[in-house]
């Protein structure tokens, strides 16, 4: 009885731990929303100094305590407070298959253009913006460049084959394929930087035996599927590039062009495909789910088909000595003929969900896609946000501009600017951050660590600092300074030893406080301009190579050379089972003549019992005949 | 001699190698660094980052509820079964018999697959999302139970028929009879049945990962045991460096286990000679 | 008949019988819920496999809503699709070369345990099993940290890596069934074989081995089929570059192609019913302890 008793007190409490997904309100009395997004892909704190986790930010935002309290006014729309069920799922194909058997419920998923384009297409999804519901910060802020990519991708329904995937789908982040690749690599021992540098302007380098044994690419049908066509078709890539270049092709047709190519998936092209991925099999060290961030710095591999996100993330910690013992350089290349840019964006499946769960999920991408949060998601994932706008500007800046480290402004390290004429000094701040360039010429800047008592009005008021600087010999010494001089960015252009980066294509129309073409250009080193002679001898200069920077946002050329990989449509059959094959190898021939050898001696040992002990009946019958 | 010291050479070699992974592991669980291998000085912090990670916490409880609950589900279903089928026809007996070697030789995978391809069928059938805290008990009581049935089937082969004759004959009811009498009798093979349910279902990646649903510690999210959560983490990059912490705790554990039970048997032998003496 | 004969003794003792008749069906019926949770659980989802590994799912062009048939395409794309043939001799081969490696490794292994000159610890058996209790994924983790640390990886070497471990990871299945056979060799025989001038090679062979057959069967068939339908030993120290029956099944359920993973499990279970079959003819006591540890 007493254990009676205490089974039936244990009974509830598991199924209290076992409720499932299936409400749309718990019975707590919270208004749920259900998210499902990728592995690290939204902001989450990592101490207690820091901001609270993304979701939290927007459960406790002021727009949803708004709409709790104006539902409140309505009979029966009480609710406690907001619920974000946060989930994360590896793979867009877990997603999908879980949504077609029915084994998930969300409100919101975050998939690849593609994945969203099936599930649109697959009628999985509803539209966005109905009832009067809008998106206005993203309206507002996404950037118009990539949003237009984005608006071109059409997803037909065998009843409405004019369906837009925008209507659908809002985008969150966004990036190119690209080579990851470690020029110090212990492997490459013998090859020149250049060397290096310029073969990874192409794909064909992961073709190339020289780099044998060093690459990793996705173990990801698409991915890998895309890189196959890269190489496989890169004559043509190579046709119409020159053609665009030369002016008998208008931009529009070039990448019409390019992502007729790009797209192919027919069965012949697949079966051409499969033959330079078998070439590619026997060149890589190995196909990588997710490691391949981390493998290239642990200098297991040298080079990592990689997407941009997950490259500035490698090259964050490459350069982060708690993490590593000693500093990996890592660069980025876009290939030169082309290659994939990918976008990663809301859906919103087709599943039971209230009004209210509806109207919340489009606050929700509201919320994310409002630039401070965007920043703030940026920071953490690495990932480049859709939104641009001036958050995401200043975080830019910061990020990567050769100005910025030297007129940071924080709370412990004030920049003065010195009038040389009257002596007054005045604080710099971040308004001055791109003042004409000229101006800067003949001014001198202070710098002051530690906080004055008295605000400081002449240049004997400063305190001196300690400065890195470069002696005669080329060391590192530390010396005491109380001013520098800012440098001048045009001039060090000039000189090759930054790269103005154009973005105004990418902030066109979203920045407010700042000026499109004076700030959207910023002065960077993590570009790597490469100059190059074709077959004619002629000299190009092409810049298809960076780091961080580029990875995140790369200039309007090379985003023109990228190109959306569409889902495959009808013709999935031929990639997936192209795929298939590949996946699965043939017996190498060692192993085939190991194998066949160790049949061989099993069949002839289990014979020889056999005949052994037939013979032994057969002598005893003998014996006992004979007897 | 010669082969004695050769024996013993063999065993221990391979009693190392068999433990190398984890003994690395172990020893590198006294450095922060990421990476086996790297040595960034000497330094206990891994251990209280390991209880202060949410997520590994998580993880570990929800491994302990589900190792127990299945454990004690499966060892009550396989010991009655048992019972059952050692009091059947000859004929039904063997037929459990069988059935029961099935889900022994199975295939993990297969299982998994099978159960979620037939949870799917049916959540689309009567239209309910199937997958919960209950579909994963599902899967982990169907890797044990079978092992409870062999484990506590002998020892009814061994148990003295005339005992439970004895009790009813001195006027036990039938189920006393069977409480008092029986189950005591089979206990030793019932509690290795449950140990070694335990044993399959904290080890268990495959049908976790195919079966999971949301629910326990995990809350709405997909419950996530230790084994799905490494697995997740190995697949991007080395073990985590908290991991290792886990290991040395685990592997203390174990060996303590190993003492214990030793230490056990050995009492348990004395005994049986002191009882053997008189 | 029973029942005759019952009512012809004595009336106590007719009331006991009926009590212990009445109880025997009580006692029976304790079984009905392992026979139903069987039903549900361990043969429905067989029964849904095999009908998917027979059926095809075809789509109604004018509705759009999709229908299974049967057929035998599942069966077609097995055998003339290339790659699940390799799949399939890649996991045997690999199974092979475990199973023999442990083989090799365990047999001398589980005879010296079991010889009491030798190890009078009874412990040390245990510890070959303990790292069981280790979680296996975390082993698997760190067998491929320390491959990676000595240089030999899924990438250079994906099937070294592979098989090393998977040795590691199977060799206490192999221990402990050979162990139990070796306790119970019959230790007189050994010894008159060797009074009788046979020498060591001759025990081995045609007193030792043949004793321990049982044993060896049931230790084969505990790793071969686990090994070859393997999913996260292979994933993770390959690289992913060698992919068994168990990584392929796996790959057709997230493909969403089921007919074509149910068969893939079917074969599976084929492969199994051998494996019962042997284990039903050759290792009958040993099954059983295998099975109690």
């Amino acid at each position: 009885m007493n254990k009676k008793m205490k089974w039936l007190a244990v009974a509830p409490l598991i199924f209290a731990a076992s409720s499932g997904l299936t409400s749309c309100s718990d019975a707590s009395g919270y208004l749920l929303l259900r998210v499902i997004n990728s592995e690290d892909y939204i902001y989450l704190q990592e101490d207690e100094s820091e901001p609270e986790d993304m979701v939290v930010q927007f459960e406790k935002s002021e727009a949803v305590q708004n709409y709790l309290d104006e539902l409140a006014t309505q009979e029966g729309k009480h609710y406690k407070g907001v619920k974000v069920i946060y989930d994360t799922s590896d793979t867009n194909e877990t997603l999908y298959s879980e949504l077609q058997t029915g084994k998930s419920h969300y409100d919101l998923m975050n998939v690849s253009d593609y994945m969203a384009q099936k599930i649109v297409s697959g009628k999985m999804a509803i539209p966005l913006y109905q009832n009067g519901n809008t998106i206005p910060k993203y309206e507002t802020y996404a950037s118009a460049s990539v949003k237009g990519i984005l608006d071109a991708i059409k997803a037909p329904q065998y009843d409405k084959p004019d369906i837009v995937l925008a209507d659908y789908a809002v985008g969150y982040m966004w990036g190119t394929l690209g080579l990851l690749f470690n020029p110090d690599y212990p492997g490459f021992s013998g090859l020149e930087f250049d060397e290096i540098i310029n073969d990874m302007q192409s794909v064909e380098a992961l073709w190339n035996s020289k780099y044998k044994g060093t690459i990793s690419v996705k173990n990801s049908m698409r991915d890998t599927y895309a890189l196959g066509v890269l190489y496989t078709y890169k004559d043509e890539f190579a046709e119409i590039k020159t053609k665009y270049e030369n002016g008998t092709m208008t931009l529009q047709q070039y990448k019409d062009a390019f992502s007729d190519i790009f797209n192919r998936c027919d069965e012949k092209s697949v079966s051409e495909v499969k033959l330079s991925l078998d070439a590619l099999k026997e060149n890589v060290f190995g196909l990588e789910v997710d490691s391949g961030k981390q493998d290239i710095i642990t200098k297991k591999i040298g080079i990592n088909f990689a997407w941009s996100g997950d490259a500035v993330y490698s090259m964050d910690q490459g350069e982060d000595l708690t993490q590593v013992s000693e500093e990996v350089e890592l660069y980025y290349s876009v290939p030169e003929l082309g290659s994939n840019v990918w976008m990663d964006v809301w859906v919103m499946p087709d599943c039971d969900r209230s009004e209210e769960q509806y109207k919340l999920a489009h606050m929700f991408l509201d919320f994310l896609s409002d630039p401070v949060n965007a920043a703030q998601n940026m920071n953490y994932t690495g990932y480049t946000s859709f939104v641009a706008g001036d958050s995401i500007l200043e975080l830019v800046r910061d990020w990567y501009d050769y100005r910025t480290g030297e007129i940071y402004v924080d709370e412990e390290f004030q920049v003065y600017s010195y009038d040389a004429v009257s002596g007054d000094i005045a604080a710099i701040d971040y308004s001055d951050f791109s003042r004409d360039n000229n101006d800067r010429d003949n001014e001198l800047l202070y710098y002051s660590e530690e906080e004055l008592e008295d605000v400081p009005t002449t240049v004997d008021d400063l305190l001196p600092v300690m400065v890195e600087e470069e002696d005669e010999e080329g060391n590192i010494v530390e010396v005491h300074k109380t001013y520098g001089m800012l440098s001048n960015v045009t001039e060090m252009v000039a000189a090759g030893e930054l790269e103005a980066v154009d973005l105004r294509y990418f902030f066109k129309d979203t920045i407010e406080e700042y000026d499109l073409d004076a700030d959207a250009i910023f002065y960077s080193d993590c570009y790597l301009p490469f100059t190059y002679e074709d077959e004619e001898g002629v000299e190009h200069q092409n810049i298809s190579v960076g780091r961080q920077f580029f990875c995140q946002y790369p200039n309007e050329e090379t985003l023109n050379r990228c190109a959306v990989m569409k889902d495959y449509g009808d013709n999935n059959k031929y990639v997936m089972k192209m795929w298939e094959n590949f996946k699965s190898n043939n017996l190498p021939t060692w192993a085939t003549v190991l194998f066949i050898v160790i049949i061989a001696g099993a069949v002839a040992l289990i014979s020889y019992f056999v005949i052994n002990s037939l013979m032994k009946k057969s002598t005893r019958k003998k014996r006992i005949e004979n007897n | 001699m010669v082969k004695k010291i050769i024996g013993r050479c063999y065993i221990y070699l391979i009693l190392i190698l068999m433990y190398l992974p984890v003994l690395v592991l172990i020893a590198f669980s006294f450095t922060e660094a990421t990476n086996v291998g790297e040595w960034t000085g000497f330094s206990f912090n891994l251990f209280p980052r390991l209880f202060q990670s949410e997520e590994i916490m998580t993880a570990l409880a929800n491994t302990v509820i589900i190792a127990i609950t299945s454990a004690l589900a499966a060892t009550i279903l396989g010991t009655l079964g048992a019972i059952g089928a050692f009091y059947s026809k000859k004929r039904a007996r063997e037929a459990i018999d069988l059935a029961t070697q099935i889900p022994v030789v199975n295939a993990e995978i297969v299982v998994a697959f099978s159960l979620t391809v037939m949870f799917v069928f049916i959540g689309n059938i009567i239209n309910v999302y199937m997958f919960s805290f209950w579909t994963l008990l599902v899967g982990h009581i169907c890797l044990s139970i079978p092992f409870v049935y062999t484990s506590v089937k002998p020892k009814l082969q061994q148990m003295d028929p005339s005992l439970y004759e004895a009790a009813l004959d001195l006027g036990a009811s039938p189920s006393k009879a069977l409480g008092k009498v029986i189950i005591p009798e089979i206990m030793p093979g019932v509690f290795s049945g449950f140990l070694l349910s335990i044993t399959l279902s904290l080890d268990d990646f495959i049908v976790t990962a195919f079966t999971r649903g949301s629910g326990l510690l995990s809350g709405e999210k997909k419950i996530e045991t230790l084994s799905t959560l490494i697995q997740a983490k190995i697949k991007k990059g080395p073990i985590p460096p908290e991991m290792r912490a886990l290991t040395t705790i685990l592997f203390v554990v174990v060996i303590l286990a190993v003492i214990g039970v030793s230490i056990y048997k050995n009492r348990q032998d004395k005994k049986e000679k002191t009882r053997r003496a008189f | 008949m029973k029942s005759n004969e019952a009512a012809t003794k004595t009336p106590k003792a007719d009331k006991k019988a009926k009590a212990k008749r009445f109880f025997a069906l009580q006692r029976k019926y304790l079984c009905i819920p392992y026979i139903i949770f069987f039903i549900l659980f361990i043969f429905a989802p067989i029964v849904i496999i095999l009908f998917y590994a027979f059926t095809y799912e075809v789509v109604d062009p004018a509705t759009h809503t999709a229908h299974f048939e049967f057929s035998w395409q599942p069966l077609v794309n097995f055998f003339t699709d290339p790659s699940k043939i390799n799949v399939l001799f890649v996991s045997l081969f690999i199974a092979t070369i475990t199973t023999l490696i442990c083989l090799i490794i365990g047999f001398p292994l589980a005879y010296f345990l079991a010889d009491k000159k030798i190890n009078k610890n009874a412990v040390l058996v245990t510890l070959f099993v303990a790292p069981m209790w280790i979680n296996f994924v975390l082993r698997t983790g760190a067998t491929r940290d320390l491959l990676t640390w000595f240089g030999i990886n899924g990438g250079t070497h994906p099937y070294l890596a592979t098989i090393i471990g998977m040795v590691q990871n199977y060799l206490p299945f192999v221990i402990l069934p050979l162990y139990t056979t070796m306790t119970k060799l019959d230790k007189s025989q050994i010894e008159a074989a060797g009074d009788l001038g046979a020498n060591p090679a001759q025990v081995m062979f045609k007193n030792i081995i043949p004793q321990a057959i049982p044993g060896i069967v049931s230790a084969c068939l505990m790793t071969f089929m686990p090994t070859m339908s393997s999913y996260v030993i292979s994933d993770v120290l390959s690289e992913g570059k060698i992919t068994l029956f168990g990584n392929y099944i796996e790959l057709e359920f997230t493909n969403k192609a089921w007919n074509d993973g149910s068969f893939m499990a079917f074969v599976m279970l084929l492969f199994i019913a051998v494996t019962m079959f042997i284990s039903q003819k050759f290792g009958k006591d040993d099954e059983k302890e295998a099975g109690q540890w």
